[in-house]
């Protein structure tokens, strides 16, 4: 009993400093959020309760129901383009090149820098007038395209950085899980006669599909949540075209300095979140102790 | 039965490396256009067509981002150390996490564990709002430790996990040697786990190094001036209203994110076993 006791009392004392850092930086400030959302808000005030009012506001709000348009349309459109790249990129390496381990990096660089770096070098090429991307695409015959100067092309521009930028995520993912297959299965099913299509389709996709799940859940809830690449490209714009919560959120809170309809909305994105990952975290729990990832 | 043959070469070999030479150059080139234009001499980087080779080349911008502004490199500093104390905060926490999470299995630990995957999934943007108000009542706002725990809580929990599964690989049963030898069980921990464990303290601090050498959102929200980082600047250059300079701005650019491509090369298998972390099993 003692002893358990005392092996009890270490494990605490171990936990104490991360326990203590997530529990005040995220924790509390995250239920006062949730608390101030139901409030009327202005810092330099004391908030005032009113009820479930900034919920029933941004409701009725055709920005935050454009908002809310947007982000829908950017999560699809962004993780789908994110996920054929990457599986794409990832099928593609397990072919294992000569050099193989210089084109891996080459490819989990944009992974690897800063959003904004990104912006300033998307910029770079997508300027409408002397841009490389409308260069090149004038040997197809398309454009000039007026990048960033319509709600079209605006919307396509964010989601080309913000795919550039996230699909070694998804890649890697894939890489790791078509590596770590067992070889021997897909030996099998070609000695059953399986064509190469038969093969991925019914072995090597079902082998690697929890892993892609994994993936995609990471990358939805991270994509809900932009921000730093449509803020520093658009600023949301033009006229909202490209405005989602996230930017709706910002825009209320520190622009109108509706603190409490942030917090609305914030608060909403959390439960979204939360919905979405759940089978996520019980899948990454049970791996933490039963060894099935 | 030869065209056969060169069928087969052209599918097994030629064509694959022509969809990877498509794929590479997606990914680089971006950064490769970034680095060329920041070596251009600043009347050449709007060519059009746009040029690669001639006489255009030289170290103008970076002169000049050194002469016109020498405050950048101020903030390339400010971003050094958030990043290291970031990392010193995170690795702290987590060394001690992640061995409790694996040595121990008592309920109360599970649902430290279990915690620490939600708090995973929470969307920094949620204490932007309570904490703002906060920091600016009690002068924490433009302020490097601000910066520093809020990188770490936000880093603290998926290092700590990373780091669990490299404590898993430690045989306690040289814990247990190092314990019947007389160590004391936190002795046991220091000489014995940590050593053992670096692999995982190498990943966690290239992961936190990352995020923290890049991240927007905090930055932009709590630092304005003294504290402020890199990015927040780059930004804030490209969206000034009197014409951006380009050639400062690239060169800029590419002296941040250097560090991080000669990151990606020297630990790839690092960074790989810490993306596809939750994924995929090791």
């Amino acid at each position: 009993m003692m002893r358990i006791k005392s092996r009890l009392n270490i494990s605490m004392l171990m936990l104490v400093p991360i326990i203590a850092l997530l529990v005040v930086v995220i924790v509390i400030p995250g239920i006062w959020a949730i608390i101030l959302s139901f409030t009327q808000y202005t810092p330099g005030n004391v908030p005032i309760f009113n009820d479930i009012q900034n919920y029933i506001q941004i409701i009725r709000d055709r920005f935050f129901k454009n908002a809310l348009a947007n982000n829908l349309i950017f999560v699809v459109v962004v993780v789908a383009l994110e996920f054929i790249i990457g599986l794409g990129s990832a099928l593609l390496l397990n072919r294992k090149f000569p050099l193989q381990k210089l084109w891996v990096s080459l490819l989990i660089a944009p992974y690897c820098i800063s959003e904004v770096v990104a912006c300033v070098m998307w910029r770079y090429m997508l300027d409408p007038s002397y841009g490389f991307v409308n260069y090149a695409l004038s040997f197809l015959g398309l454009g000039p395209i007026a990048w960033f100067g319509t709600v079209t092309s605006s919307f396509i521009g964010i989601i080309i950085v913000t795919v550039w930028k996230n699909f070694p995520f998804i890649m890697i993912i894939a890489y790791s899980a078509l590596t770590a297959m067992p070889q021997e299965v897909i030996e099998a099913s070609k000695i059953d006669g399986a064509n190469r299509i038969q093969t991925f389709r019914f072995v090597v996709f079902q082998l690697i599909k929890p892993a892609l799940l994994v993936g995609l859940t990471f990358r939805i809830i991270f994509a809900l949540r932009e921000f730093g690449i449509i803020w520093i490209l658009t600023e949301g714009g033009p006229a909202g075209g490209t405005e989602i919560l996230p930017i709706y959120l910002y825009r209320q809170t520190f622009r109108y300095y509706e603190f409490g309809r942030g917090a609305a909305t914030t608060t909403i994105m959390l439960i979204v979140t939360i919905l979405i990952s759940i089978p996520l975290v019980r899948r990454i729990y049970k791996g933490m102790y039963e060894k099935i990832y | 039965m030869i065209t056969h043959k060169r069928r087969n070469l052209l599918i097994e070999k030629i064509l694959p490396g022509i969809l990877l030479a498509i794929v590479v150059m997606w990914a680089f080139f971006p950064i490769v256009n970034a680095i060329i234009g920041s070596l251009k001499m600043p009347l050449h980087i709007w060519d059009f067509p746009p040029r690669f080779f001639g006489p255009f080349y030289s170290l103008t911008n970076y002169q000049e981002l050194v002469k016109d502004w020498p405050q950048y490199f101020g903030n390339l500093v400010n971003s050094l150390i958030v990043t290291s104390g970031t990392a010193l905060v995170v690795i702290l926490c987590s060394i001690f996490g992640a061995y409790a999470f694996s040595r121990f299995s008592h309920r109360l630990v599970r649902m430290s564990t279990l915690f620490t995957i939600i708090i995973r999934m929470i969307p920094p943007i949620i204490v932007v709002i309570p904490l703002f108000p906060i920091f600016n009542t009690f002068g924490l706002v433009d302020k490097h430790i601000t910066l520093i725990m809020l990188y770490a809580a936000f880093m603290v929990s998926i290092t700590t996990l990373l780091m669990k599964t490299f404590v898993d690989d430690v045989p306690v049963a040289l814990e247990e040697a190092a314990l019947i030898d007389g160590c004391s069980r936190f002795q046991a921990f220091l000489k014995i786990t940590i050593p053992l464990s670096a692999p995982g303290i190498v990943a966690a601090v290239i992961f936190t190094a990352i995020f923290a050498w890049n991240e927007y959102l905090f930055a932009f929200i709590f630092t304005s001036r003294r504290a402020a980082t890199a990015p927040l600047i780059l930004s804030e250059f490209m969206g000034s209203f009197m014409g951006v300079e380009w050639g400062m701005l690239l060169a800029a650019a590419v002296i941040h994110l250097i560090p991080m491509l000669i990151l990606t090369w020297m630990v790839q298998s690092y960074l790989i076993k810490g993306m596809s972390f939750g994924a995929v099993k090791q």
